[in-house]
């Protein structure tokens, strides 16, 4: 009897540990990354096809791993205090166009690289001032939403269009299927998926999706990441974790799967109609790949596993772009010399930080100094290549 | 399904076998679940019968060896023996043999090394008692392919074995004991799957800082990190891994040896190989330290030499040691560097008893400064010798080009003293929790204390995994 108290005690010990660790976790972890923003957003993406800015919008968001940022957009909804209707004979304005990392997500407006340009890039070229107008839509836009809207873009009556590409970008080219299956109830997905496991007679099956939804969950919390928030700030472990999901990094295998090539296809179907808008209204487009955090770390590393290749992507964007007339750069081949370059991408969320934000412009400077067609020599001190030095 | 690694696949399959052995005690029952538990575990890690061909035979040329030697057939053992170390070696494919020699085709190696030394010590025993035991067919299978003990040891000696095995009445099951087992598994499932992890991914940073175009003083603190993280992450990686298996093995009622006895506390090179891979430096004791000590004495019989002698026997078991961990020239070096370790400690117990007497010499050592910088250099020295066991030769040559000869010497140093403080700063803190005691023993190790850190180790170690979504890490020891 006193034995089974005992062991009654134990459980419950077991019990108030387990519990008191996580509640006290998510505690902590929800005071040092805290969440929030102002609402209402300014940008609106509950449609994916068709996402939205407010003009004339201000509003305040803070992501875990970044400070309190106000995003202050101008008449045509672009985050730049630059007027859209207006432009000064004497500029030569170059639209920046792209999604989030370009829009200078989790940054105030004055540490992004689009502005940060402006300081890299001699203040006149060919007699003109030049002037980096930011004309993302941030995170919600995608090259086929650029293609719809192209005279958005050409409302803001640019010189150039400087078109900096993300694999994000290329992933989120998708045929349009038919529309999901609805689940109803609740755990309908995953009761879906453990019918069909055990149709499949597949335990691993069965287990995944198990593992799958408590690591939704997980995911959910700020315990998670702050947990991930730390780990990944090791360039091995980071490493680890995108090479355990070659689904979401399929652009750095060597060779691409079926749904990669899918992805490509579109995307290049898209950057050609991009290009011939561009070209129709006489404006020249340069491209160029930012690489995300998983990219610059393998470069970073300086070596990589057989079947994987972090330039594959940026070969294929130049054999796109390129093919379509546009002019393409390469920043990727400096990452290879910076030590620890992926510790200038916030960890978990994977856009650049401040220090990232500083190294982008001074790389995408040096290279549009070389091959934009506007004269820019003598460009910029390149004072932030010097981190290379450190 | 990765059931050779510290996964919690392979945990929930060792519990799923303990639940099926346990609903029989008979002896049969065990033995058949045991039997089928280990070959389905084989199976399940290869699926295709031709990788196993080699295992097989190899298995099979053992057993025929142990009939010839309980039989007579072979009238003196050393046949049989040198025949499984031959083949052994070829299998293994030590690269001293030429290359053309070896097998062709793929095949799994997968707990060769071990079986190899259950395999050596059944044949040598045999020599020893002839007839008296023999071991039938089922037994040796049982013994030698045992899933528990597979993978990476321990090397637990067969009379223990059958002790728990064949017994009519099995080692009791009481719930204390399942409560500590588990509570062992979720330490050694904590230690392999959160610290090794960290500890490898830090150690792997501060490899590639070496390399970076970085000031002096950030790869002088990376070569530091790189050498003391080494012997942190082995540890935790091999003795997590040792914690489950003896405690999967405790619920399946077998007793299996220990094989960590908290190393880093070693004052001595010598008592840390007393502390480290117990059950590995335990069999070459018995089966090359002590006959080769017994023929070096008969050999020479003056007394002044006798101590020497120990040290050259003190030299070849551990250079053996290290020669076991691989089939390289870098494994060679490391095996030299072992025996050269143990060896100059045996030579430095002998030159200071002499020098200030064995009265002088045991208060020397026991004064706790001497201990705690005898810790900090066993350790280094430790630390030092990794990495023939890590990297190769080109790369050694990279990393002690990367900083130079007179930094490295000044980070073996700081090293020793770092060793020195931190380890002396644990044992102190260890000491003083334990000293924290009820009426029943230490706070720290009463089952109320113990359920606690199991819970928050079990909890951070599936959070750990489940977050980071990656296959289980690698056990180094599984490759030897």
């Amino acid at each position: 009897m006193r034995e089974a108290q005992n062991y009654t005690w134990l459980t419950a010990i077991a019990i108030v540990t387990t519990v008191t660790l996580c509640l006290t976790t998510e505690k902590i972890a929800h005071h040092a990354f805290p969440v929030w923003s102002s609402s209402p957003s300014c940008y609106d993406t509950r449609n994916e096809a068709e996402p939205r800015a407010t003009p004339n919008c201000v509003y305040v968001k803070k992501v875990a791993e970044a400070p309190p940022v106000i995003y202050h957009l101008n008449g045509c909804a672009h985050r730049t205090n630059i007027d859209c209707t207006r432009k000064d004979p004497g500029t030569f304005r170059i639209a920046v166009i792209g999604s989030s990392i370009v829009l200078g997500a989790h940054l105030p407006e004055a540490d992004t690289f689009v502005h940060l340009l402006s300081t890299e890039i001699p203040q006149t070229a060919g007699g003109k001032r030049v002037e980096f107008y930011n004309a993302s839509l941030g995170g919600g836009s995608s090259p086929q939403w650029y293609v719809e809207r192209f005279n958005e873009i050409l409302a803001v009556k640019p010189d150039m269009i400087l078109w900096p590409i993300v694999p994000h970008d290329v992933e989120v080219e998708q045929e349009p299927g038919p529309p999901p299956p609805a689940y109803p109830g609740p755990l309908g997905e995953t009761r879906y998926a453990l019918v069909e496991a055990w149709k499949a007679r597949s335990m691993n099956q069965a287990m995944s999706v198990v593992s799958g939804l408590i690591r939704t969950n997980l995911n959910q919390t700020s315990s998670a990441t702050m947990l991930e928030h730390f780990l990944y700030l090791s360039p091995t472990e980071y490493q680890k974790v995108v090479m355990a999901d070659p689904a979401e990094h399929g652009f750095l295998k060597a060779r691409f799967d079926a749904d990669w090539r899918n992805h490509i296809r579109l995307f290049s179907g898209d950057a050609a109609a991009i290009e011939e808008k561009a070209q129709s209204a006489g404006i020249p487009l340069v491209a160029f790949m930012i690489p995300d955090r998983g990219t610059i770390n393998m470069l970073s590393l300086g070596s990589w596993p057989d079947g994987w290749n972090p330039y594959e992507l940026d070969n294929e964007l130049r054999r796109i772009v390129t093919s379509h007339g546009g002019i393409y750069f390469d920043i990727l081949p400096a990452f290879q010399t910076i030590p620890d370059a992926a510790l200038d991408y916030f960890p978990v969320n994977d856009h650049p930080n401040e220090e990232g934000h500083k190294l982008l412009a001074s790389l995408i400077a040096r290279e549009l100094a070389n091959t934009s067609p506007l004269d820019l020599r003598g460009v910029g001190s390149l004072e932030t290549i010097s981190k290379v030095e450190k | 399904m990765t059931l050779d690694a510290a996964s919690l696949s392979f945990i929930v399959y060792g519990i799923f076998v303990a639940l099926i052995s346990n609903i029989s005690r008979s002896r049969l029952w065990r033995s058949t679940v045991l039997m089928l538990a280990s070959l389905v575990f084989l199976w399940l890690v290869a699926r295709q019968p031709i990788l196993f061909a080699p295992l097989a035979g190899f298995l099979l040329l053992g057993f025929v060896g142990l009939k010839a030697i309980e039989r007579g057939w072979s009238k003196r053992i050393v046949w049989p023996v040198m025949t499984v170390i031959l083949v052994y070696i070829w299998l293994k494919k030590y690269t001293f043999l030429p290359a053309g020699s070896f097998l062709r085709f793929p095949y799994l190696t997968l707990g060769l090394s071990y079986i190899f030394f259950r395999v050596l010590h059944l044949q040598i025993e045999a020599g020893e008692t002839r007839a008296k035991n023999p071991i039938g067919i089922g037994s040796y299978l049982l013994y030698t392919l045992n899933f528990t003990t597979l993978v990476s040891g321990p090397i637990q000696r067969h009379e223990e074995f059958a002790r728990d095995q064949f017994a009519a009445e099995p080692v009791a099951l009481t719930a204390r004991v399942i409560g500590l087992q588990f509570e062992r598994i979720f330490r050694g499932f904590f230690k392999v799957n959160v610290l090794a992890a960290i500890f490898d991914a830090l150690r792997q940073d501060a490899l590639a800082q070496l390399f970076y175009p970085l000031p002096v003083t950030t790869k002088f603190f990376a070569a530091i990190c790189l050498a003391f993280l080494y012997p942190l992450f082995l540890y935790c990686n091999f003795s997590g891994y040792i914690d489950i298996v003896i405690a999967l093995a405790r619920l399946l009622r077998l007793r299996l040896p220990e094989n960590f006895d908290r190393p880093f506390a070693a004052a001595s090179f010598i008592d840390f190989w007393n502390r480290w891979h117990i059950t590995l430096s335990g069999w070459l004791k018995t089966y090359v330290f002590n006959p080769l000590m017994v023929l070096l004495m008969r050999t020479f019989t003056a007394p002044a030499v006798e101590p020497f002698l120990a040290v050259l026997a003190f030299f070849v078991t551990f250079f053996l040691i290290g020669l076991w961990h691989g089939r390289t020239s870098e494994f060679l070096f490391f095996g030299v560097l072992q025996g050269g370790g143990v060896a100059a400690n045996k030579l430095w117990q002998v030159g200071m008893a002499r020098a200030l007497g064995r009265k002088g010499y045991k208060e020397l050592a026991r004064k706790s400064l001497y201990i705690a910088f005898s810790r900090g250099l066993t350790f280094t020295w430790f630390a030092f010798t990794l990495f023939w066991f890590w990297s190769s030769w080109r790369q050694i040559g990279e990393c002690f080009s990367a900083l130079g000869a007179a930094a490295w010497l000044g980070v073996w140093m700081t090293l020793w003293l770092a060793a020195t403080a931190a380890l002396e700063m644990w044992e102190r803190l260890r000491q003083a929790l334990l000293a924290i005691r009820t009426s029943s023993g230490p706070v720290l190790t009463s089952r109320y204390a113990r359920v606690v850190y199991a819970s928050a180790f079990g909890l951070a170690g599936l959070i750990f995994t489940l977050l980071l979504n990656q296959p289980a890490p690698g056990i180094v020891y599984k490759a030897f």
